[in-house]
């Protein structure tokens, strides 16, 4: 997620959103390992919707997306000063 | 200042932890590695046939060798099996799973043995795996003649 994001910084999310749009910052459960990932929304179509990093040459999108797996929506970060000098 | 304060608060809380990749650094994938593998497994074994049986020594790091790159060979076809293909690949190119299948036995098929055989089936079925693989980032494959003692060929692409 750089440059938006960088390892260690502190990122609060939030679930009582009501609606998800393009460029949104999202928590996703990995469609395969489960695993909690942070990416950016890049597109949405019927409510299926593809991630993606801002780091673009180092992410694979995540397509296909249900809303189900979306657990929470970025509300801001507490950034690691020194990543963000 | 802020940061710092969380920070401290994180080592008693224990904040869940979020990841940016899915298996870091996500997205880089080759399968150039896993030929360069199999080419190395058959020059081995072309050097284990050439070598005296006096010299111990040259024979010991020849099967050694031989044995690193046939496993480094199986790691390279996991990560692409497991990290980079996806279901989506295997509907386009259904004999995917079993070609990859067929690489890991015969990888270890070259581990067990010597015949050089062993190492061109290898090496053909990782290039097969190489194929699959470029056209499914859109690329359009190639071989070209490799620039190694072990002959054959390499996939790259355009």
């Amino acid at each position: 997620m750089e440059p938006t994001l960088h390892h260690g910084d502190f990122v609060v999310v939030h679930t009582f959103f009501k609606t998800l749009k393009k460029r949104d910052i999202v928590l996703c459960k990995h469609p395969i390992t489960g695993v909690q990932v942070i990416k950016r929304i890049v597109q949405v179509k019927n409510s299926v919707y593809e991630l993606a990093g801002d780091n673009l040459q180092q992410s694979t999108n995540f397509r296909g997306i249900a809303r189900q797996a979306i657990l929470a929506k970025h509300a801001f970060s507490i950034k690691a000063p020194h990543m963000h000098p | 200042m802020l940061y710092t304060l969380v920070r401290v608060l994180d080592r008693f809380v224990r904040f869940p932890s979020a990841h940016a990749h899915c298996d870091i650094p996500c997205g880089i994938y080759d399968p150039h590695q896993a030929q360069v593998d199999a080419h190395t497994v058959i020059r081995m074994i072309d050097l284990i046939k050439e070598a005296k049986s006096s010299n111990v020594h040259s024979l010991a790091r020849y099967t050694s060798v031989k044995e690193q790159h046939a496993e480094s060979c199986k790691h390279q076809i996991r990560i692409l099996w497991g990290d980079y293909f996806k279901d989506e690949h295997v509907k386009q190119f259904p004999n995917l799973p079993e070609l990859v299948w067929r690489a890991l036995k015969q990888a270890s098929k070259t581990r067990q043995g010597t015949d050089r055989k062993d190492g061109e089936a290898l090496l053909a079925t990782v290039q097969e795996i190489s194929e699959i693989f470029w056209k499914t980032k859109g690329k359009n494959p190639k071989r070209v003649k490799a620039p190694y003692p072990s002959g054959g060929e390499l996939v790259l692409h355009d």
